[in-house]
């Protein structure tokens, strides 16, 4: 099985297939495989807590973890205190870390 | 893979547009500043982020003048990676693609920016630990 990270820069408020996206990491988590998202830019505003962007909350309710650029966040002025129940902020250097550790690195 | 310190990046984001460009050179900073040694291909718009007649302007519409405005140039940021890199001893190999750059006239890349083909793409991805793709939409 590989471990996969999925990269989402827009989310669904801003992309119509980001559900698209985030239901292939669940379903490759479902078949076994380690599956991480990183958010990042905007993707990370459904990031918020109380925001309906599709796909994402079910991605979490899957048990996929879910990670939020810290830079993308600063410059949205948004904190971690402010973030849905289980999306951590993360730093860039998680994307770096994921490919050295050979990963499958997908960015959407 | 012949070099497992090896992280190969392939974008197409043009200098000026979008949030991508500012993430691909944080990632290539990231992967420097950990001691990898990193390729770019870069293909279509993003052959011109190294474009060397890039200029500073000033800003009527902000009362600046050029060097109040300082305007951010992405050859700058692309030159500052290579120095880091070699300041740091690891290798950055940055890649335009030949085609892209003649459909743009885009040929007057920075120093230490070679130009390339998709074939050398396929050679960096082969030979690194990993590859990254951000593509546009």
């Amino acid at each position: 099985m590989s471990n996969y990270l999925f990269i989402e820069s827009r989310g669904a408020f801003e992309s119509a297939t980001a559900p698209a996206f985030f239901s292939l990491a669940r379903d490759l988590a479902q078949q076994g495989s380690k599956v991480e998202i990183f958010l990042v830019q905007n993707g990370v505003m459904p990031a918020r807590a109380g925001a309906k962007a599709d796909g994402l909350s079910s991605a979490i309710q899957s048990g996929i973890a879910v990670l939020a650029d810290e830079f993308s966040l600063k410059e949205r002025a948004l904190s971690a205190g402010q973030l849905m129940k289980g999306i951590k902020p993360a730093a860039i250097g998680t994307v770096i870390d994921r490919m050295a550790d050979g990963w499958k690195v997908i960015w959407h | 893979m012949n070099n497992p310190k090896g992280l190969t990046f392939a974008f197409m984001e043009p200098p000026f547009e979008s949030a991508r460009g500012t993430t691909m050179f944080r990632l290539i900073s990231e992967a420097i500043r950990g001691g990898y040694d990193v390729n770019v291909f870069a293909y279509e718009g993003a052959v011109l982020m190294p474009f060397a007649p890039q200029k500073q302007h000033a800003n009527a519409v902000h009362g600046r003048n050029e060097a109040e405005e300082n305007h951010p140039l992405p050859k700058d940021w692309v030159a500052a990676l290579l120095a880091e890199a070699g300041r740091r001893g690891t290798k950055l190999d940055w890649v335009n693609c030949g085609l892209c750059v003649d459909e743009r006239g885009a040929g007057e890349a920075i120093a230490g920016v070679r130009r390339g083909s998709p074939a050398d793409f396929w050679k960096m991805a082969a030979e690194s630990r990993n590859t990254l793709v951000i593509g546009t939409h």
